[in-house]
């Protein structure tokens, strides 16, 4: 080895890493397994793939494990992962009228066509802790998954898989929200390869959105919620299932080869009016929020802000491109935060020595 | 025409970027790129060129070369070497040129925008010889160099470069920051820059 | 396919060499020669996440991990400091994932990456220095905007920068601005020189060294050719000054005319003055170099 260590710095910093590692194992509880994450603590593990912009429910909940819990400590550890994994080729776009649907609901109307699917929600539950939680066993885990899936009925003779069209799509037949536009030609941005520049492109805002962390874009979003900027917004629709990813087949032309498939929640928002411009006649404008795993606050909120940034006069922080994207990436903001705990003394003593300079020059 | 595996990703790379980013940063000083056995050179390219466009050149950007059509043996090996795109020589950022002839199309080399004035290509000559003595043989000129780089002024030899190629760089960069980079190189290896900064005048 | 299945087979991971592969280094390398030609302007560039949380050096680290090469001599401060946690961090993913010989002395680097001063001993023509930089808009202390700060820059239209320094003479008396001094550089563009002491300033310009300035996480490059003028914004009746240390001597080396931390003893509570170049320091107790007497430029 080339090098001489300080041994102070490098003593300090082994010394706070077995620290930190004694203080996640020192308990009498049994090691947490890696599936215990990922089977028990689904919104955590959706929540860092989401922020981590890589999904690999394995890989997050060892993310969350090592992380001891830190939702941000994780995102980070799964992002920096990802940038050391060999990107080999980019997917065919994703059709989420396909999905599989877990859950599928819209306020803008009370029955739509396929129905309301309430499907897994904490959202209609009683906010009252559940102490019984604290006494489960295995057997207690057993006897719950057993009665569950006897109450099933038999699915057996449903082979084709039930697709859902959008609420969106309906609105669009009736006129009610602008035609789907253009693609715009070439690829879209891709913000891991290169450096956004603002104003920013759709795809590019959208991409920076999917994997924003959770609080920062529900913060904006609540503000435009609230009043500033608001775009009065109702959930035309909100679906969370799985997805195929495919590729473009490696030699049979036109052909697909499918991956596999990832979850992801996806929200559409109908929000306000746009006046009519040129000869279009009013119409309801659209926001959209995707992002991987089940995470409604965060596909809300995403949507909302979509919305929000595409406003005609922005004028409030939720509608300044700058100011919501720039903002709410997770592993930055906590990353410089954090750097203010970095010594900072030279530039202090630069600080000290101005202030004390304007001070005798007073006197 | 073979796809060649002389160079090295990592170290070549590495050696070849640190010998341009010295003479760009040091404009009239010439450095020496590793010199690399490739087995299927196309007719009249020069080698150490091949390790130039290697190091810079991806899948993000493209490439393309003076007077392509008359060229399409260079573009099918460049095409298979780079795994980057061919383009237009107005919107490729690294753009290949025969430095013993002028070559038009350097007029259409894309100098960026005042806003993005990095996004201006990148004209890579091939040239017979650089020399940082004073040249004393009848073919080829010196030229000095004044700018960012260089302490009052320095002087570079060259051989195998037409002089108009120089004055068309000139013209090019008269509008600061807009304007084009060149980098020199001949068989041997040995790389010049000459970046928008410099003031270069011909002997 | 099971969970195990999952696990790299190997213990750890193997990394390329300086550990960013070759497809980020190439694209923050065409950065970098752009920023070359174009002193003092930043480019852009995709800076992937690294290891190292935002804000503690990704850009210097993924600007240092493009350049050097197995030959390289590297040394890391942090504050001037060799030994602080943040440059021990650092120089151990560097020599982990490259190999390279480390020193202390200044003299003996050919890459030195620091955060926040340049070292006492000017650097000479064969030395990169690559500094890590938090905010590299100058002209962010008068505008929030990323597309009006590229415009003001586009167009050469610093009035506001001006007109806010003057407002603070007005106010203050004097430009209160400390560290990270606004400068113009090749006559052209306004540059935030990483959060250097004004102290440093003086050794940007016209240096034999070539300046590479990373900002990973505002994701920017850009660069000071060497012997290129670099000059502290400043008006003719009120010259740039830097910070003020006569009557000071570090109660390590003796030396008068070096950058110098006040420090606070940890048990006597007594305050003193060091060196903030820890290597600086060190040559001149060992007797390599004499103590300095006075600011050795101007």
């Amino acid at each position: 080895m080339g090098y001489v260590a300080v041994q102070g710095g490098v003593t300090a910093i082994e010394n706070s890493q077995k620290l930190n590692r004694y203080l996640r194992l020192k308990g009498a509880s049994a090691p947490l397994q890696v599936s215990q994450i990922m089977e028990q603590m689904g919104p955590l593990v959706d929540r860092v793939m989401s922020e981590g912009g890589l999904f690999s429910p394995f890989h997050a909940a060892l993310a969350v494990k090592q992380a001891s819990g830190d939702p941000t400590e994780a995102a980070f550890l799964l992002r920096a992962y990802r940038s050391t994994l060999r990107r080999l080729v980019d997917s065919i776009p994703v059709h989420t009228e396909e999905m599989r649907i877990v859950r599928r609901i819209s306020s803008a109307f009370k029955t739509i066509p396929g129905g309301q699917v309430l499907g897994s929600t904490s959202d209609y539950e009683q906010r009252i802790l559940d102490f019984s939680l604290a006494e489960e066993t295995t057997e207690t885990q057993q006897q719950a998954v057993t009665e569950f899936e006897a109450g099933l009925e038999d699915m057996h003779d449903l082979l084709e898989p039930v697709h859902f069209r959008k609420v969106v799509e309906m609105l669009r037949d009736q006129g009610l929200v602008p035609p789907v536009p253009p693609s715009p030609s070439g690829e879209p941005t891709d913000i891991t390869q290169e450096s956004a520049t603002f104003p920013l492109e759709r795809s590019g805002r959208l991409q920076m959105l999917a994997r924003a962390e959770t609080g920062g874009v529900l913060a904006l979003a609540y503000s435009s919620m609230r009043g500033y900027g608001s775009i009065h917004p109702t959930v035309g629709e909100l679906r969370v299932g799985r997805v195929s990813v495919q590729i473009p087949h490696p030699w049979r032309k036109a052909s697909a080869l499918t991956l596999g498939s990832v979850s992801i929640t996806e929200v559409e928002i109908v929000a306000s009016v746009q006046p009519a411009e040129d000869e279009a006649r009013p119409t309801f404008t659209l926001g959209y929020g995707a992002c991987f795993g089940h995470n409604e606050v965060k596909a809300i909120s995403l949507g909302v802000l979509d919305r929000a940034m595409r406003s005609p006069s922005p004028h409030a922080p939720a509608e300044d491109q700058e100011f919501v994207l720039l903002h709410t990436d997770g592993v930055e903001s906590s990353g410089f935060c954090s750097h203010f705990k970095l010594p900072h003394y030279v530039t202090f003593q630069a600080d000290l020595d101005r202030l004390r300079t304007q001070r005798a020059g007073e006197e | 025409m073979v796809h060649e595996t002389a160079f090295d990703d990592v170290f070549d790379s590495q050696a070849t970027f640190r010998a341009m980013l010295d003479c760009l940063s040091r404009p009239g000083s010439i450095r020496t790129v590793p010199a690399l056995r490739y087995e299927s050179m196309p007719r009249g390219f020069c080698p150490p060129m091949l390790s130039l466009l290697k190091t810079l050149c991806d899948h993000r950007v493209s490439f393309s070369i003076g007077s392509a059509a008359s060229r399409p043996d260079w573009v099918a090996y460049l095409e298979l070497n780079l795994s980057t795109p061919f383009a237009r020589v107005d919107q490729a950022e690294y753009v290949v040129f025969n430095g013993g002839k002028f070559d038009s199309d350097f007029l259409r080399l894309n100098r960026g925008t005042l806003e993005f004035p990095e996004s201006s290509a990148t004209a890579l000559l091939c040239v017979q010889r650089l020399s940082e003595e004073t040249q004393t043989s009848l073919s080829g000129f010196a030229l000095h160099l004044k700018g960012p780089g260089v302490r009052d002024v320095t002087t570079l030899s060259i051989t195998g470069l037409d002089a108009r190629y120089l004055e068309e760089r000139s013209q090019a960069n008269k509008f600061y920051p807009l304007g084009i980079d060149v980098f020199l190189v001949d068989g041997d290896g040995r790389v010049a820059g000459i970046p928008r900064t410099s003031a270069v005048e011909v002997c | 396919m099971t969970l195990k299945d999952l696990v790299p087979r190997r213990n750890g991971f193997r990394y390329n060499f300086a550990f960013i592969d070759e497809g980020v280094k190439k694209e923050v390398r065409r950065s970098l020669l752009k920023a070359v030609a174009l002193p003092g302007h930043q480019v852009p560039f995709a800076s992937p996440e690294l290891p190292i949380a935002r804000g503690w050096g990704t850009g210097g680290l993924q600007v240092t991990m493009s350049v050097i090469g197995p030959k390289d001599v590297l040394k890391i401060i942090d504050q001037g400091c060799d030994g602080s946690v943040n440059a021990v961090n650092l120089r151990k993913l560097l020599v982990a994932t490259t190999n390279v010989r480390t020193t202390f002395d200044s003299r003996e680097a050919t890459v030195l990456q620091s955060r926040h001063r340049l070292p006492e001993i000017p650097l000479r023509a064969d030395q990169i220095a690559v500094l890590q930089v938090p905010l590299p808009e100058p002209l962010r202390l008068v505008e929030p905007s990323e597309v009006e700060t590229r415009r003001m820059h586009s167009e050469g239209d610093y009035a506001r920068m001006w007109v806010s320094l003057y407002e603070d003479v007005v106010q203050n008396g004097s430009i209160s601005l400390t560290s990270g001094y606004p400068v113009r550089v090749n006559d052209s563009y306004i540059m935030s020189p990483s959060p250097l002491p004004r102290w440093d300033l003086p050794l940007l310009h016209g240096s034999e060294h070539l300046t590479l300035l990373g900002a990973g996480r505002e994701k920017r490059v850009y660069a000071v050719p060497p012997h290129t003028s670099v000059q502290p914004l400043e008006f003719e009746d009120m010259p740039f000054t830097v910070e003020n240390f006569s009557g000071m001597t570090c109660a390590r080396c003796g030396s008068s005319g070096t950058f110098l931390d006040e420090i606070y003893d940890e048990k006597s509570g007594q305050a003193s003055r060091v060196c903030s170049d820890s290597g600086f320091c060190d040559l001149v107790r060992e007797g390599a170099i004499p103590r300095r007497g006075r600011r050795a430029h101007g």
